[in-house]
C-alpha cells in the first residue's frame, strides 16, 4: 500500500510549471470570497475567461481525453494541478464531472464533439435540472414534459433548486438590468407518460438563453445563487437528447454517480477545521478535559472523509468496480459537515456564529459562513437519508438491488 | 499511490482464510472461549510452522522481516476468524521490544526462538491503576546491574498463564517516562503468581503478582525503555487495530447476510430502513477503522514524522467502532443475536475487551492533542 503520491523529478518541473503559470496570470486579489454570495461581476466574468484559458492548457480536466478537449494528463499531473489551483486560492476552477461523465457515456460522437469538447475546455458550464417542486428525492416523479414537434422537442415544467458557482444570476447591474450568464443547462424529462417509471424520460441539454426559459433566484440560507426556472415550450433539437428516447434515468444515474462523490476527492482542504484547531491552540480550549475530546473526535471525522475520498479516486483511478463507495462518501461528508459545525460551537461558543461585518469574528467570518453551509450542503444531489437508501440497495439488503451506474471509469469502449 | 494489496499480501491473506477456515470453525471458536486456558496449542504450532510468529522478525533471527502492513493484512484475517493465539504479546509486543532494546547476544537468544514459536513471551505492562501511559507502571524493582527484585501487581495480563517468561515492564526510578526498565521473568520463579480473571473478557487475561521476585535478565536500558516501548506499542497498536478491522468485517457480513434472509412481515427485514440504518452503521465503521488502521500502518512503515498521530488516531476509531459494529449487528439480529452457538457475542465480548487493550479512544484522543500541540 502507498498512501501518498509520489512526484518524479519531470512532474516536479510540471509543478513548477503550473505555479509560474498560475503567477501570472492570477492577479493579486483574486481568491476565493468566503461567500459565494459575495463574487462580484467582476470576479465572475474573470473566472469566466480564466476557464476558457485553463481549458485550452488541458487543465481544467486534466485526466479527460484530449479528443474531446481533456488534457491528456495522467493523475499524477491531476493532482498536481488541483494541489497548486488549491494552494494559490483560485476560485471559480472546479471541473464538476456531473455533465461530462454522462456525455462520454451515454452521447454520440457529434455530441460528444457538440458538447462535451466546449465543456471541457472551459467555454461553457452547465447547470443541473433534475429537482421539481413535487419531486425532490423521489426524482423520477417528476412532471416536467418533453413532447415530440416535428425533428425537435418542446419541453414544459418547472424546475427549483438549480444554478450553482458559475452562471448563477448576478442580480441588477448598474444599469438595472439583469444579467443571467448561465450556459447550458442539462435536464429531465418525461418523454412517454405511458412508459412504466423510470423508462420514461429523456436526458437533454438545454440552452440558458432559449426562449421560454425564466428564472427567479431562489432566498436560501447560504448564497448558492440558486434558482427556481420555468420551462415554457422551450424548443430544442433532437442532438440535444442524450441516449435513448427514454433512458434518461439511466443517464441521469450517471451523473449522479459522480455527484455523490464516485469519482473520489484527493485534494480536501477543510478550513473550518483547521480554524477550529488553531482558535483551541489560541484560547486553551485545547486543554480542556471535556473539549479535547470533542476537537479530536471532530479532527478524526474529517480525517476519515480524506480517507474516503482518497479510497474513491483510487478506485475510480484503478478502474475498480465501486458499489456503495459513492453515496458513503457523500454520506459522511454531509453528516461530518454537520457535526463539525456541532462540535465547532461547542468548543467556541458564540464567535463562530459571527459573520464578516463583525470586527470580532475570527477569520474574518469564514465560520460562520460554515455554519450555515453545513447545513444548506446536506441536502444537494440527494439528502443524507437517501443516500442511506442507496448504500442499502448497493450492499444487497434492499427490496431493489442495484449496482453503481456506469462511469467514465467502469463503462465500456 | 496505490491502496491494493501486494502479490505478497494477497497470498498471505488467501492462505490465512484457507487455514483459519479449516481451523476455527465457530464451534472451535466457542470451545476456546469457554476453555480454561483458551489456547489452542495445535492452531499456534501451525502458525509458527507458517512462518506467521517471525512474519516481522528481521531475517538474520529467523524471522521474514516483512513490513507492518503485511502483518496487518494477516491480522485482518485473525480478528476476522477471533484466533486467539499469543502472537500479539510473544511476536509482537515481545520480540520488538527485545530488537528495539535487547543486546545482541539477547536478540540472538531470544528471537529465534520466538520466531519458530519454541518461545512464548506475555507483556506484563497494566497494573490495578489500569491505562497505558508511562506514569502508570509503579511495580518496583530494586537492585542493580543484573541482579534486579520485582515487587507489586500487573493485571489484565494476555497470555502470562501460557508464556515461557514474562517480560514485565517496572519501575527502577520515580517519574513518568523515565524509570522504567523491561525485565525477562521466567514463568517458574519463585514468588510469581499468575491467576486467570473470571468474567466476560474476550481474552483470558491474568492478575501477576511478583512477590520478591528475580529477574533472570533485563532488556535494554535502565530507566530508559519508555522511548523503544513507546514506537513498540504503536507498531502493536496498529496492528491489533487490524484484528480489530477484521472483526468489524465478519460482524457486518453476518448482519447483512443475516437480514437478506431473515423474514418478517413477509418480507426480508434487511428492506426496512431502521434495521438498515444499523447494516450502514456497520459499513461505515469497517471502512473507517479500516483505512486509518492501514494508513497508520503505511506511515510507520515509511517512518513518517505523523506515525504515532495516524496510528492513535486508527485505535481511536476501531475501539470505538468495533464494540459498536457489534451492537449493530446485535439489533439486526434480535434475539438469535444472543444464542451461544450462533457465534455473534463472541465478537461483542472481545470487542468490549480490545477497546480497552493498548489503551482506549479517551487515552488515544488525548495523546493525539498532545502530538498535535494542542
Ligand atoms: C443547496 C442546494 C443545492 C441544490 N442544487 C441542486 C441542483 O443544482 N440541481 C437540482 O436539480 N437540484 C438541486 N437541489 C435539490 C436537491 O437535490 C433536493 O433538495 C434533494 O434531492 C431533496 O429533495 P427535497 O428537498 O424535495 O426533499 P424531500 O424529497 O421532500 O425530502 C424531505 C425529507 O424526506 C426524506 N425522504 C424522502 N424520501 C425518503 C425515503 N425514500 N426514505 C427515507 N427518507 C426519505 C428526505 O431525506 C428528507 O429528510 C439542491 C438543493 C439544495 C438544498
Amino acid at each position: 500500500m502507498d498512501f501518498e503520491y509520489r512526484y518524479s523529478s519531470e512532474q516536479e518541473v510540471f509543478r513548477t510549471e503550473v505555479r509560474d503559470w498560475l503567477n501570472e496570470n492570477v492577479p493579486e486579489g483574486i481568491t476565493n470570497p468566503l461567500d459565494n454570495a459575495h463574487t462580484d461581476r467582476e470576479t465572475f466574468l474573470w473566472i469566466k475567461d480564466f476557464r476558457k484559458q485553463l481549458g485550452a492548457k488541458g487543465w481544467l480536466y486534466p485526466t479527460w481525453p484530449t479528443e474531446y478537449g481533456g488534457g491528456g494528463l495522467t493523475g499524477d499531473h491531476d493532482i498536481i494541478i488541483k494541489e497548486e489551483l488549491e494552494k494559490a486560492d483560485v476560485p471559480g476552477t472546479d471541473a464538476s464531472a456531473l455533465f461530462p461523465a454522462a456525455a462520454a457515456v451515454w452521447g454520440t460522437e457529434e455530441q460528444k464533439q457538440q458538447f462535451l469538447r466546449p465543456t471541457l475546455q472551459g467555454e461553457i458550464a452547465l447547470w443541473q435540472l433534475f429537482t421539481e417542486p413535487g419531486a425532490g428525492s423521489d426524482l423520477a416523479s417528476l412532471r416536467t414534459r418533453a413532447t415530440k414537434d416535428g425533428d425537435d422537442w418542446l419541453i414544459n415544467g418547472e424546475k427549483v433548486f438549480n444554478g450553482s458557482k458559475f452562471g448563477y444570476k448576478l442580480g441588477d447591474d448598474d444599469n438595472g438590468d439583469v444579467h443571467e450568464e448561465f450556459d447550458e443547462m442539462f435536464t429531465l424529462a418525461i418523454t412517454d407518460p405511458d412508459a412504466p417509471r423510470h423508462r420514461n424520460m429523456g436526458y437533454f441539454i438545454i440552452p440558458g438563453d432559449a426562449p421560454g426559459v425564466t428564472t427567479q433566484t431562489m432566498d436560501l440560507l447560504s448564497g448558492q445563487g440558486k434558482q427556481q426556472i420555468y420551462l415554457d415550450n422551450v424548443r430544442v433539437g433532437n442532438d440535444r437528447l442524450f441516449g435513448g428516447e427514454t433512458q434518461g434515468w439511466q443517464v441521469a444515474q450517471t451523473t449522479l454517480e459522480l455527484e455523490h462523490g464516485g469519482g473520489g476527492q484527493l485534494v480536501p482542504r477543510n478550513h473550518a477545521v483547521e480554524q477550529m484547531l488553531q482558535l483551541a491552540r489560541d484560547t486553551g480550549a485545547g486543554q480542556h478535559p471535556h473539549l479535547v475530546h470533542t476537537l479530536m473526535d471532530a479532527y478524526i471525522d474529517n480525517q476519515i472523509l480524506r480517507l474516503i475520498g482518497l479510497r474513491n479516486y483510487w478506485m475510480y483511478e484503478a478502474k475498480q468496480e465501486m458499489s456503495y463507495h459513492g453515496s458513503q462518501n457523500s454520506l459522511w461528508r454531509k453528516e461530518s459537515a454537520l457535526r463539525t459545525a456541532d462540535a465547532i460551537r461547542e468548543v467556541l461558543g458564540l464567535t463562530p456564529l459571527l459573520n464578516q461585518d463583525d470586527p470580532k469574528a475570527p477569520f474574518g467570518g469564514a465560520l460562520e459562513t460554515h455554519q450555515r453551509e453545513s447545513l444548506v450542503g446536506a441536502h444537494p444531489g440527494g439528502t443524507i437519508e437517501v443516500q442511506k437508501v442507496i448504500i442499502a440497495r448497493r450492499i444487497g439488503v434492499s427490496r431493489t438491488r442495484e449496482r453503481a451506474a456506469p462511469t467514465p471509469s467502469t463503462a465500456k469502449s | 499511490m496505490d491502496l491494493g494489496l501486494s502479490e505478497e499480501q494477497t497470498m498471505l491473506k488467501d492462505s490465512a482464510i484457507e487455514f483459519l477456515n479449516a481451523e476455527l470453525p465457530k464451534t472451535r471458536v466457542r470451545e476456546l472461549f469457554e476453555s480454561e486456558d483458551g489456547f489452542a496449542p495445535d492452531i499456534w504450532k501451525q502458525m509458527a510452522d507458517l512462518g506467521w510468529t517471525g512474519l516481522i522478525i528481521p531475517e538474520e533471527y529467523g524471522g521474514a522481516g516483512t513490513d507492518l502492513q503485511t502483518l496487518g493484512v494477516l491480522y485482518e484475517e485473525l480478528g476476522a476468524a477471533l484466533a486467539p493465539s499469543p502472537h500479539l504479546s510473544s511476536a509482537v509486543l515481545s520480540a520488538l521490544t527485545i530488537e528495539g532494546a535487547g543486546s545482541d547476544d539477547q536478540k540472538k537468544n531470544l528471537l529465534p526462538a520466538i520466531a519458530n514459536g519454541e518461545q512464548t513471551l506475555a507483556f506484563a505492562f497494566t497494573e490495578p491503576d489500569y491505562g497505558w501511559g508511562p506514569e502508570r507502571v509503579q511495580l518496583t524493582a530494586r537492585g542493580e546491574a543484573g541482579n534486579y527484585t520485582l515487587d507489586g501487581t500487573k493485571l489484565f495480563v494476555p497470555d502470562a498463564h501460557i508464556a515461557d517468561q514474562i517480560l514485565v515492564i517496572g519501575r527502577t526510578q520515580g517519574g513518568q517516562e523515565h524509570g522504567l526498565t523491561a525485565f525477562l521473568v521466567d514463568k517458574d520463579a519463585p514468588g510469581l503468581s499468575i491467576r486467570t480473571q473470571s468474567g466476560w473478557l474476550g481474552d483470558k487475561m491474568n492478575e501477576v503478582t511478583f512477590d520478591g521476585v528475580k529477574a533472570s535478565d533485563v532488556i535494554g536500558p535502565v530507566n530508559g525503555i519508555w522511548p523503544v516501548l513507546d514506537s513498540v506499542l504503536d507498531k502493536a497498536t496498529g496492528v491489533l487495530s487490524a484484528y480489530m478491522v477484521g472483526g468489524c468485517r465478519t460482524v457486518l457480513e453476518m448482519a447483512v447476510e443475516y437480514s437478506q434472509n431473515r423474514v418478517q412481515f413477509g418480507v426480508p427485514i434487511g428492506t426496512f430502513q431502521r434495521v438498515q440504518d444499523w447494516l450502514i452503521m456497520g459499513v461505515n465503521i469497517e471502512q473507517s477503522a479500516r483505512w486509518t488502521t492501514f494508513e497508520g500502518l503505511w506511515k510507520v512503515d515509511a517512518g513518517k514524522e505523523d506515525a504515532a498521530q495516524a496510528i492513535s488516531m486508527a485505535k481511536v476509531v476501531s475501539s470505538n467502532g468495533y464494540f459498536k459494529a457489534a451492537e449493530a449487528a446485535h439489533h439486526v439480529h434480535g434475539g438469535i443475536g444472543i444464542d451461544l452457538d450462533y457465534g455473534l457475542t463472541w465478537y461483542t465480548q472481545k470487542a468490549r475487551t480490545l477497546q480497552h487493550y493498548l489503551g482506549d479512544a479517551v487515552h488515544h484522543r488525548a495523546r493525539m492533542a498532545r502530538l498535535m500541540d494542542l
